[in-house]
């Protein structure tokens, strides 16, 4: 669903339609998927239930919403009912970085077990997992969604959320511009957030990565406790 | 790689185990942001060497020695430089071979020329403050001699030719010592928290480097750039990187017989720094070209302690 007229919508980078706010597109997927949009939009997943999909699927309709890759966070627990569902699943988006790293309850998970987004660095994985509670981390951000069905029922839910101003974001500054040392010594740089006002923003992720000699990757979240002061001043 | 949300900032933090260039990039949504980064192999420069400021406990006159170390049979073999009818604590410039003996009592220092020529001891620099109980001492490879002040908790730049003293920070001087690494960073090697060495970084914070023994009494930097670190009453320096990892220690051998060091501190140093491959002897090079057509002439260039050229 559209936030803002002239909205381009692309799935798996090609183009489908373009929204007007308050309009909205649907479609069925069949694989795993990239939406991309010139503005801000709410993502929607549907299961469908058995009626649609026929005899071979027991499960009922269910509905998530789909937090953007901005949002992911990097540790997530996650919960299956306690009972009464026989097929629970947990699927993982996680960017190339975070492929060696992702864990389920401490214990990695093969990265054999991803197949890639075509055309970008994301990867995505189908586990089936008992009744339980689960703990996934990764150094990477990446995304979870939880789900399961049993004979005429379903759940399904993201497995977290960042709740950030991310598309409020309009500069980011790293600091400093270049840096020479010795081996084995530890070097450390600032990044910093702003709105088209120059104001930081809290709580923003930003994510990192080091490429050349030394390969390395994370992500930290940018927090200002004096911003909501400095907002009331700049906006008063 | 570690990373602090610290108020105002996103801090990202990570070691360099590999030498070239890295590429560290910052994203968020379409945004990104590179910075070019550098890691360089530190590499030892010729003529290391390793000195130790022994004040004895159970009387005799304080000396100062020299050591190496030897990594074969754990051993750092003592020889004796000189005696002095006073408690003395000590810095080493390795460019200059210049050994700074400070007096322990007020601050005052002496210079013993330690090159293969060398052994000449200077007059006593007097300091423009008396600095009661100067237990520790460095030289920064930026060329200032510093030395911290028990009674005082400070640690105070001294200009190495006029004796003028300047505040430098506080600091929790306490029976330790403190070093220079190659780089400039300062380390204090103290007695407090039941002995440790902490950074002092240029804006007046301490950061914690690694856990020392309590009796701790002096403070070296290795030629690898790890620490070496004596204590009272023991007949050992250890040595240790910055993480608290004890990797070797060599027993102190003074002819042939084990010595049971009391206190008193260490000093290391290089003819060179570890800021790049190379230790190079600096040579600077002036071309003239004079204006009345005679040829152009290239002079070398060498400077004096007091500035002269």
């Amino acid at each position: 669903m559209a936030s803002e007229d002239a909205t381009n919508i692309e799935i798996n980078g090609v183009f489908e339609a373009t929204l007007n706010r308050g309009e909205f597109f649907e479609t069925i997927l069949t694989a795993s998927s990239t939406v991309e949009s010139t503005a801000p939009v709410l993502l929607a997943q549907f299961i469908q239930g058995n009626a649609a999909v026929g005899p071979q699927f027991a499960g009922d309709p269910a509905m998530m919403i789909i937090p953007p890759r901005e949002q992911f966070l990097g540790d997530y627990t996650v919960s299956t009912p306690t009972s009464g569902f026989n097929s629970n699943y947990l699927n993982l988006v996680v960017d190339g970085n975070g492929l060696e790293t992702i864990a389920l309850d401490g214990l990695p998970i093969p990265p054999g077990a991803f197949s890639p987004f075509l055309g970008t660095n994301f990867n995505s994985a189908q586990l089936e997992v008992e009744l339980g509670t689960y703990s996934l981390t990764c150094n990477t951000a990446f995304g979870v969604f939880v789900y399961g069905t049993n004979n005429e029922d379903s759940y399904v839910y993201p497995g977290g959320q960042l709740y950030s101003d991310v598309i409020e974001v309009n500069d980011l500054t790293l600091l400093p511009q270049t840096s020479e040392a010795p081996l084995f010594t530890e070097l450390c740089f600032d990044a910093t957030l702003s709105n088209i006002f120059g104001e930081p923003l809290e709580g923003v992720r930003i994510d990192f990565t080091v490429q050349g000699a030394n390969e390395v990757s994370g992500f930290v979240f940018y927090r200002c406790e004096w911003c909501c002061y400095y907002l009331l001043y700049r906006r008063e | 790689m570690s990373f602090t949300d610290a108020n105002g900032a996103a801090t990202i933090c990570y070691t360099g185990e590999n030498e070239g260039a890295d590429i560290l990039t910052a994203f968020q949504g379409g945004l990104s942001q590179e910075v070019a980064v550098s890691w360089t192999e530190i590499v030892s420069c010729s003529n290391y060497r390793y000195f130790l400021a022994d004040n004895p406990t159970g009387g005799g006159n304080p000396k100062l020695y020299e050591y190496t170390l030897n990594e074969e049979s754990q051993v750092a073999e003592l020889n004796e430089l000189l005696a002095l009818p006073y408690p003395f604590h000590i810095a080493y410039d390795g460019n200059a071979n210049l050994v700074y003996i400070v007096r322990s009592s007020n601050g005052n220092f002496r210079t013993l020329d330690v090159s293969s020529n060398g052994g000449s001891l200077s007059e006593e620099v007097v300091l423009s403050e008396t600095l009661v109980g100067s237990i520790a001492a460095g030289f920064n490879p930026n060329g200032v001699l510093h030395i911290g002040s028990e009674a005082n908790n400070a640690i105070y730049s001294v200009n190495k030719v006029t004796g003028e003293v300047e505040f430098a920070r506080s600091a929790p001087v306490h029976g330790g010592d403190l070093a220079f690494s190659d780089s400039g960073n300062l380390y204090l090697a103290t007695r407090d928290f039941g002995g440790r060495t902490i950074e002092l970084n240029t804006e007046g914070q301490t950061s914690f480097v690694q856990n020392l023994p309590a009796l701790v009494n002096g403070f070296a930097i290795f030629e690898s750039g790890y620490g070496l670190v004596s204590t009272k009453n023991r007949n050992r320096v250890y040595l240790g990187d910055f993480a608290g990892n004890l990797l070797s220690s060599y027993l102190l051998l003074l002819d042939g017989e084990p010595f049971m060091k009391g206190n008193g501190d260490m000093a290391s140093g290089g003819d060179g720094y570890f800021q790049s491959r190379e230790c190079p002897n600096f040579l600077t090079d002036y071309t003239g070209y004079p204006q009345n057509n005679a040829y152009n002439e290239l002079y070398g260039i060498s400077l004096g302690e007091d500035d002269s050229i």
